[in-house]
């Protein structure tokens, strides 16, 4: 062969073909000469991490041709202990969305703790983005379909935690944004204090992944998280969240009524949920899914182990789920306690049936997980049931209980004010699929 | 059942099942437009040598009772993945000059199951590779300096996994 015969082959299969690598493989395939590199550049920039070096590359620089390529961006170089620099690099990437017109999803990552201040700090660091966004790109913003925002405490935890802790200077994000008079001082309480307009939400999403702490969501209106979830309650196709539910959630009283019914959105167009829940699934968590995710096709709980203790063998296990009758796809808590015994895999194999008889008659796949061992010593233990669908019998197809621990890692919270070893305050782990949660 | 004759670039004349012809939208399309009868004369195919032809035809009959491809939400996730079925992937175990004949009779053919087995057969073939592993395998000239090239892994750096 004299000469590369694949890069002969028409364009448009050229590029179908670079539409299953990898983002790997399109790196090492944009490497390999002039041909390839315009070949592959288009698609691995599709999603990008903004940096200050990569806007400039993109605004006028060497990439200035691929602006129009990118459809996400990610916010770079914010997980970390500095929050003053954090705030800068959020108000440089939120002047700059505007250079990417055919962006519709957006990460907005912040570096946070576990403090009452970092949950203040979120709520002024998430209005600052939005206003921007609203005021200098209204139409990429307007146009959104996918917005993940994205905390994490960063890696490695230097003497004395986050840095200037006492001296958070929000003036970057708010100068004109928020006709904040910068003369006025750099401390906390110049920030404009206002909730944001309605208008200065993205209403369109029909993603979000919201992965703040735990106890970030709230009743409708309560904080920002919840207020964006609420305003795209009837556009919303996939949710994701890493944070308890329950507070999302208004408790009931002893009828069964909800105290603030107003307060509760429903999301007709919902299909996917990912949910990680802290360990107490209270009793009627699973009725108030249903009832504000009702046409759900995919489930899936991460967190920890149910606590809830069934009454007996006979039980069938998650009754609260039978009104999600489009179900196809759940992966649920192996019910039982959290570090006892949990319900036999044979009480497991009985109940699904029954939720075909009551209802679920589209489930196709079924995963229940547990994790096993002690509290910091532990694996996760998983087993599957396919459901085929002969005529109207249905074959239930149940694999072995197997460890699902690889490619599991787990990083321990062990964040303080002083920089003191202490008590760890959590583990946050991860796997490969992309799980993460805080145990 | 019926059968239809084929004619390839080469002059080659090949007898199919008409069911298994089918398979290409293209030959489809024309047998619907011509009523369906085509028995005594062959229908040219200019652009697929014998060799090639006969392959295509071979991965028509194998997979002749196919259900239709799902057209719905999971086709996403199904174009995402490059898992191939075993016989297809022994199927695929062509020389590459092959293997590219076949994906463009595929796409001139209209047979998109083919089609994507081809792609997915290419794309495994670049999967985990290194880029001088790359040039290799394809015999792909490097054209670029090595500040070039520096220059574009750093940049690359910026796309998001």
């Amino acid at each position: 062969m004299s000469s590369a015969i694949l890069l002969s082959l028409p364009t448009e299969i050229l590029l179908s073909i670079f539409e299953l690598a990898t983002p790997q493989d399109l790196n090492a395939f944009s490497l390999c000469s002039k041909k390839t590199e315009l070949f592959a550049r288009p698609i691995l920039f599709k999603k990008i991490i903004i940096t200050e070096t990569s806007i400039a590359a993109f605004n006028g620089g060497g990439l200035a041709h691929l602006k129009a390529t990118v459809q996400h961006v990610s916010f770079g170089d914010t997980l970390t202990y500095d929050r003053n620099n954090s705030i800068r690099l959020a108000r440089v990437y939120s002047d700059s969305i505007c250079l990417f017109p055919n962006v519709s999803s957006i990460r907005i990552t912040l570096a946070t703790g576990n403090t009452s201040f970092d949950r203040d700090f979120e709520q002024i660091y998430y209005r600052g983005v939005f206003t921007i966004l609203a005021k200098k790109s209204p139409t990429v913003y307007g146009n959104l379909k996918s917005m993940n925002l994205d905390c994490a405490i960063p890696y490695g935890n230097p003497v004395g935690g986050f840095r200037n802790e006492e001296q958070v200077d929000f003036t970057q994000l708010f100068q004109d944004a928020d006709n904040h008079d910068p003369a006025a001082g750099p401390t906390n309480d110049q920030i404009p204090n206002r909730s944001l307009a309605e208008a200065e939400y993205p209403t369109k999403l029909e993603e979000i992944t919201i992965r703040t702490n735990l106890f970030a969501l709230g009743p409708k209106g309560r904080n920002i998280q919840s207020t964006l979830l609420s305003l795209c309650a009837r556009t919303l196709k996939r949710l994701t969240i890493l944070a308890n539910l329950e507070n999302m959630i208004l408790p009931r009283d002893s009828e069964g009524r909800r105290r603030d019914a107003s307060s509760f959105s429903v999301f007709p167009t919902l299909e996917e949920l990912e949910i990680a829940t802290n360990d107490n699934v209270v009793p009627g968590l699973y009725l108030d899914i249903t009832e504000m995710f009702p046409n759900l096709r995919v489930l899936k709980v991460d967190g920890l182990s149910d606590k809830k203790d069934f009454s007996g063998p006979d039980e069938m296990v998650y009754s609260e789920l039978m009104g999600l009758k489009k179900l196809r796809s759940v992966k649920l808590l192996w019910p039982g306690p959290r570090f006892g015994e949990s319900v036999e895999t044979q009480q497991l194999k009985m109940s699904i049936p029954r939720w075909i008889e009551n209802g679920l008659d589209k489930l196709e796949h079924v995963e229940f997980w547990v994790r096993r061992g002690g509290i910091f010593n532990f694996w996760l233990e998983s087993v599957e049931c396919k459901v085929q669908r002969k005529g109207d019998e249905r074959e239930f197809i149940w694999g072995e209980s197997v460890n699902i621990s690889e490619g599991f890692s787990r990083e321990m919270i062990q964040y303080n004010q002083d920089g003191q070893d202490g008590w760890p305050s959590g583990l946050r782990c991860h796997q490969k699929n992309g799980v993460t949660f805080v145990l | 059942m019926s059968t239809i004759k084929l004619l390839s670039s080469d002059n080659a004349e090949l007898a199919v099942d008409k069911e298994v012809a089918e398979r290409s939208i293209l030959i489809k399309n024309m047998l619907e437009d011509v009523g369906g009868d085509m028995s005594d004369q062959a229908i040219p195919i200019p652009n697929v040598n014998e060799a090639v032809l006969r392959k295509v035809i071979e991965w028509c009959e194998h997979h002749k009772s196919d259900p239709p491809p799902p057209a719905d939400e999971d086709s996403d996730s199904r174009k995402k993945s490059t898992d191939i079925e075993e016989w297809d992937q022994k199927f695929m175990q062509v020389d590459q000059e092959m293997l590219f004949e076949i994906i463009l009779a595929a796409n001139y053919l209209d047979i998109k199951p083919l089609l994507d087995v081809g792609c997915k057969t290419v794309a495994n073939m670049i999967k985990g590779k290194s880029p001088e592993e790359i040039r290799k395998t394809f015999n792909i000239q490097n054209d670029f300096t090595p500040e070039e090239e520096d220059q574009i892994r750093r940049e690359n750096e910026w796309a998001e996994e």
